[in-house]
């Protein structure tokens, strides 16, 4: 393990159902850890997708253009 | 479960966006489009079928996502609170489907999009992404790309358009010309600064914007061949580019098509002549409305436009002592007396139009949920009979909603109860009150949309689409996705275009699936916003 690494501890029939995984992938995966890691950054990216919330102003624009054109 | 199969990709796909293009009137203007000719003589070029109600916003969140209205919810630009106050749905980026350029972006594919309506702000993606209208204002991402755009002058749009047609049609087609022949030119601009683009997808607002105005008016093709020529250049460029390309696509896509407009049907004005509704008039409003505005510019009579403190004052009073509906004008929800009114209207003004019951969910209700059936019931009855004069149905159909928009993104919104479809060449207006509930049609509501938009492709791997003659909106993203060798996700609605046995299948990628089965998981836990 390297230095910028940490150990975290999963049950242990977790890590050999994901090690059955690991072993169907035909090699795209190395080992186990490589598979965890893969799984957990891809869950961290889609909830670091961040929420927008418009601004009165943002949105009284948005009718404003709205209705430039007739729509409302 | 979902198989994801890729290849390393050396495919290109333009998917040119182009709002309200029309299958009738590009047959009507191929011999002066070289473009969209050769669209037809070496690919594919059909109808599509666009959503209910076919509204952009409605349409594009289907194109993007691959997901029926009715799941995705943005079914109009605004709707409305239980407070009857007019607010925005939102915008694509709040659906809890991911657009597919995102997907293509998550499998390590990268787009230049520019300008794909209801897109606000640019969020990240693989590649670049420029905000499209109705935009409050420009965004970019990467932020960095922002200097080409300055520099070649780049706008979202033409503000205010349907009073500059009034003074100057000439002169705002030009203008609406230019911002788009600048959108093609910045579209190119960032791709090669990007490189090693996989998909191009820029976005014209151009046809909409003039058909709008122009369809239904003498001498319409005029105005109209230039908004397709713009769009036929950029298209003729973009097909020189994929010439050298081993495998590559050009698509056309609209979200809705057009018509011209005969009739407008002012739905609220029915529902007051009907008892439907009850409107609180002011006759003062009414007199100086058909006296004053209608006839001596009221500029004039507020000391010049630049008072806009004098105007501003005048607007107060007005608002004041002469509050209430107009006999005839522009209106709002306040201006009926609620609690006499079982039904309204609003939303965009367009072929299709919705109805909600003041039912317990507002805050001065006519009439209790558990018996507001029988009056859907009658409504649907008389909307189904009424005829313009003695002879044309103005409405071709009336849908039951209630339960079909029940999830509109946004929880302050109260979902509508019925959708009201015009006959063709007619259009629906809540958003004004007259005597007569059929009227001409406004300057800029000579031209409005209809279900059958435009479908074309062509380019070195035209071959790889599968036989039709008709498609819809809900197909293109996983045709895109397909293309790219990325198997159509479990939520979409659509069928992909691609033949199933012309996919270039190699190896099976495992980490593939495990993002698929992220953002699954990820739409599940989305709770209702």
């Amino acid at each position: 393990m390297g230095e910028d690494k940490v150990a975290v501890y999963i049950p242990k029939d977790l890590y050999e159902e994901i090690k059955k995984r690991v072993d169907l992938s035909g090699g795209e995966f190395k080992n186990v850890e490589e598979y965890v890691e893969f799984v957990l950054r891809e869950i961290v990216k889609e909830e670091e997708e961040e929420e927008f919330e418009y601004t009165p102003e943002e949105e009284e624009k948005i009718k404003e253009r709205l209705r430039g054109l007739g729509y409302l | 479960m979902v198989d994801c199969i890729v290849v390393v990709s050396y495919l290109k796909v333009i998917l040119v966006g182009v709002d309200g293009a029309t299958y009738w009137v590009i047959r009507e203007l191929l011999p002066r489009l070289k473009g969209f000719n050769k669209l037809t003589e070496e690919g594919v070029v059909c109808g599509l079928r666009t959503t209910l109600p076919p509204l952009s916003s409605c349409a594009w969140a289907s194109i993007y996502t691959g997901v029926r209205p009715s799941r995705h919810g943005l079914f109009d630009f605004v709707g409305i609170g239980n407070d009857y106050g007019v607010h925005g749905m939102g915008f694509v980026n709040a659906l809890r489907y991911p657009v597919f350029w995102s997907l293509l972006g998550k499998f390590g594919f990268r787009s230049v999009v520019v300008n794909p309506p209801m897109i606000y702000p640019a969020f990240k993606v693989n590649g670049v992404l420029v905000s499209g209208w109705p935009s409050p204002k420009l965004s970019v991402y990467p932020s960095r790309f922002g200097k080409i755009l300055r520099e070649v002058g780049y706008r979202i749009d033409v503000d205010g358009l349907e009073g500059r047609f009034r003074k100057d049609p000439d002169g705002t087609v030009d203008d609406l010309v230019e911002v788009a022949k600048v959108r093609g030119e910045a579209c190119f601009r960032l791709s090669e600064e990007l490189g090693n683009w996989d998909l191009m997808f820029p976005v014209f607002t151009i046809c909409d914007r003039i058909q709008h105005f122009a369809l239904g008016r003498n001498g319409w093709r005029k105005w109209v061949l230039k908004a397709y020529r713009v769009v036929d250049e950029f298209i003729q460029r973009a097909l020189r580019l994929l010439r050298d390309e081993d495998e590559g696509l050009l698509f056309i896509v609209s979200d809705h098509g057009f018509q011209p407009i005969r009739k407008t049907f002012l739905v609220n004005s029915w529902l007051v002549k009907k008892g439907f509704a009850k409107l609180r008039y002011s006759h003062f409003r009414s007199l100086i409305r058909e006296y004053i505005v209608n006839g001596i510019s009221l500029r004039t009579i507020y000391w010049g436009a630049s008072h806009k403190r004098l105007a501003s004052l005048v607007g107060k009073i007005n608002n004041l002592f002469l509050g209430g509906a107009p006999k005839r004008g522009r209106f709002s929800i306040n201006d009926f007396v609620l609690r006499k009114t079982l039904a309204f209207a609003s939303g965009t003004i367009s072929p299709a139009t919705f109805i909600w019951i003041n039912d317990d969910r507002f805050r001065y209700f006519a009439i209790k949920r558990s018996k507001k059936n029988l009056v859907k019931e009658k409504l649907i009855d008389a909307l189904l009979d009424i005829k313009d004069g003695s002879k044309e149905n103005i409405v071709r159909d009336v849908v039951d909603v209630e339960n079909l928009y029940d999830e509109n993104g946004q929880s302050n919104l109260v979902s509508p109860d019925l959708m009201v479809i015009a006959n063709n060449e007619y259009t629906i207006d809540p958003w004004y009150v007259s005597s007569s509930y059929v009227v001409s049609p406004s300057v800029y509501r000579h031209g409005d949309h209809s279900f059958e938009g435009v479908f074309a492709a062509a380019g070195p791997s035209v071959n790889r689409l599968r036989d039709f003659d008709f498609c819809g909106v809900l197909d293109i993203a996983p045709t895109i996705l397909n293309l790219f060798n990325i198997d159509t996700p479990p939520w979409m609605d659509g069928i992909s275009l691609i033949d199933p046995d012309l996919l270039l299948k190699s190896r099976l990628k495992n980490s593939l699936k495990i993002k698929v089965k992220i953002i699954e998981r990820k739409m599940r836990g989305t709770s209702r916003k």
